[in-house]
């Protein structure tokens, strides 16, 4: 699924969730339509990860994933439905704990899933540079120079360029008032 | 002069036409195996997946439609295992959550024992099991009508979207089309789609013999192979 014999390396940066996520996209805009199993269960599994990755996920919710990706492997009429639920199938054998937290806790352990994640600056290592003010583009972060900054958490689009752009490491993921400092991993 | 080949199905060791499909032979000899977009005098694409069957070669079995793979002497096919069962019914749910609005849907689902709808229903109406397109094509040999698009967006429509002149308006699209029953009910309102439980009478039987064809009057509403 991710190209002719490459490897691609992921670290707990990854959320194995996304992962699968953005091959089922790229997956629905391959496949052809003609049988039922491709067009429409790729559709469905999409829309169960994406409610596991927004919040709204059920523990029935994976069981009929996994159901559904089974019967899509073996049902559909060409090469590319067989090999779609792949990532799917393969994710949630090796990463299920991740999908678990998802579900139950509301929580991205690599801090990728948008919907829910909030960001925030760690006063300690803030050193009001600045950096973040003029690189946030829907203009979040407030503060005075040399004081430590703020995320307005109305107004945050969870871009990551923050993050990217600071070079103290302040900007952290939060879910639910709880910091992830390095991304749990879970096996 | 007619050929003959030996196959083997669910056990029971049958006399088929050579050249024939496997679902033909298994309707003939009262094998039942739920299918959408077959119709007997029309080719088969084999897009609705629901006459999945599992052919067993050399010890390894394979999940293959049962519309367009052939006879062959020897053959060893299983129409009614726990396996297939399962697909067929995730295979049902997944249509029937899309068309709800369909009784003959409707009715596949109920003999492929979907009890439960667990997607969001989405009142598409088109399932896209091409049988207007093929009569189109293959009888009246008028391609007014078409698959149009790709992937999500593939629909069965006129040629650029007008009636173009040669649609003759023979009426034949409509009439193969598994929309035009509604259920008993009448349509349902977006929002209010709910899997049609007025068939479970029918299902009484069928589950009793899930693999022989009962002559289900499920059966009538798709115009299922045995009626035609």
């Amino acid at each position: 699924m991710v190209g002719s014999g490459g490897v691609v390396v992921m670290d707990e940066g990854s959320c194995m969730v996304d992962v699968a996520k953005y091959f089922l996209n790229f997956l629905q805009d391959e496949s052809c339509g003609k049988c039922v199993p491709c067009r429409l269960g790729i559709d469905r599994m999409l829309e169960i990860v994406t409610d596991i990755t927004e919040g709204r996920g059920t523990l029935q919710q994976l069981d009929l994933l996994e159901e559904l990706a089974e019967t899509v492997a073996e049902t559909a009429l060409c090469g590319l439905g067989k090999t779609a639920p792949n990532p799917v199938l393969s994710t949630l054998r090796y990463f299920r704990p991740e999908y678990e937290v998802h579900i139950k806790e509301k929580k991205c352990p690599a801090g990728v899933c948008k919907a829910i994640i909030t960001y925030s600056i760690d006063p300690e290592k803030c050193n009001g540079c600045g950096v973040c003010v003029r690189g946030c583009v829907h203009g979040a972060i407030i503060g005075e120079k040399t004081q430590a900054h703020v995320i307005n958490t109305e107004l945050c689009q969870k871009c990551g360029i923050c993050r990217s752009e600071c070079k103290f490491d302040a900007i952290r993921v939060v879910c639910e008032n709880e910091v992830l400092n390095a991304a749990i991993c879970q096996r | 002069m007619l050929q003959y080949v030996n196959v083997n199905i669910d056990g029971a060791i049958v006399r088929a036409v050579k050249g024939t499909s496997v679902l033909d032979t298994a309707i003939e000899y009262g094998i039942c195996i739920p299918h959408l977009c077959h119709v007997p005098y029309l080719s088969d694409i084999s897009a609705c997946r629901l006459c999945i069957v599992e052919h067993v070669n050399n010890g390894r079995s394979k999940i293959t439609a049962s519309c367009t793979l052939n006879v062959e002497e020897g053959m060893v096919i299983m129409t009614n295992t726990d396996k297939i069962r399962k697909m067929r019914r995730n295979l049902a749910e997944l249509l029937v959550a899309q068309a709800p609005n369909s009784r003959a849907i409707q009715d596949i689902a109920v003999r492929c024992g979907v009890k439960q709808v667990r997607y969001p229903f989405r009142n598409d109406d088109c399932v896209l099991c091409g049988r207007c397109v093929r009569v189109c094509t293959e009888v009246w040999k008028a391609q007014a009508i078409g698959f149009v698009g790709r992937g999500k967006d593939r629909r069965a429509e006129y040629l650029f979207g007008v009636r173009p002149e040669f649609c003759k308006q023979c009426g034949s699209c409509i009439e193969l089309c598994p929309m035009t029953i509604t259920p008993c009910d009448g349509p349902m309102k977006p929002g209010e789609e709910r899997l049609c439980g007025q068939c479970e009478s029918q299902l009484i039987i069928a589950d009793q013999t899930p693999g022989s064809c009962v002559w289900c009057k499920l059966g009538e509403g798709f115009a299922c192979g045995r009626y035609a």
